[in-house]
């Protein structure tokens, strides 16, 4: 059998922001996949009797919880963002060449928005 | 044919519709959890406060709604995902298997949980 392509190659496309933005929602997607679990596991141990409370904020508030938050809420409002503009994009709003690059760069600079924000927050 | 925008299976609507629909629902409570996380951090609720906040009706059925869509649209988004990059059908057909297994089970203890405070 001949090795036919798969369809996003992502090593032989020239990078475009509106390629980042779509490999970004993917990405930011298996991301918050991952967050699922944890959130659970956190909000059992948040609802137990009241040192696993306590013990759930500190594991919370530890540096690598709140590395992990940051990344989970840059991962979260990039996928809001561009998910909404998706939607959009089903109702044929902003389906022009142009206006689909500077969408994605928008969304793109949200997220590094966000990644400010959340720094200053969870400092 | 007028049905052809449905694909061969004669379903392919069905996918795109329900990732759509959770999306929205996704999209107004989502933000919610992610900022009560935030705030549990910064050390600004108490245990007290925070059953108040969960085991009140709506909030309960706002919750069971988001799990509900957010492991539904998990689902397939990674179906999509792995419809690019896992062609072969023995390798994708049970991870998904596994995948919508590991949803269901996911969410009934995520439900138990929910109405359990």
């Amino acid at each position: 059998m001949t090795q036919r392509p798969l369809s996003p190659r992502l090593s032989i496309y020239r990078w475009h922001p509106q390629a980042l933005a779509s490999i970004a929602h993917r990405a930011s997607g298996l991301v918050l996949i991952a967050a699922i679990p944890s959130y659970l596991y956190v909000l059992n141990g948040l609802t137990g009797d009241d040192a696993s409370f306590r013990a759930t904020i500190a594991l919370l508030q530890s540096p690598l919880s709140r590395l992990l938050l940051w990344l989970i809420g840059i991962a979260l409002i990039y996928h809001l963002a561009n998910g909404i503009r998706f939607l959009c994009l089903d109702t044929g709003l902003g389906e022009k060449r142009e206006m689909l690059r500077k969408s994605a760069l928008a969304m793109l600079m949200i997220a590094a928005a966000a990644a400010v924000v959340l720094a200053v927050v969870l400092i | 044919m007028k049905d052809d925008y449905l694909g061969a299976a004669g379903n392919g609507f069905g996918d795109w519709m329900w990732q759509r629909a959770s999306a929205i629902v996704l999209a107004l409570t989502l933000p919610f959890p992610f900022t009560l996380m935030l705030c549990l951090t910064g050390g600004h609720i108490d245990q007290q406060t925070l059953f108040d906040l969960l085991a009140h009706p709506f909030v309960r059925s706002a919750h069971s709604l988001l799990v509900m869509a957010l492991l539904l649209h998990a689902y397939l988004g990674l179906k999509v995902i792995m419809e690019d990059y896992v062609p072969a059908l023995v390798l994708r057909l049970p991870a998904l298997l596994v995948a919508m297994l590991l949803a269901l089970g996911t969410g009934t203890w995520a439900l138990a949980m929910i109405w359990s405070w």
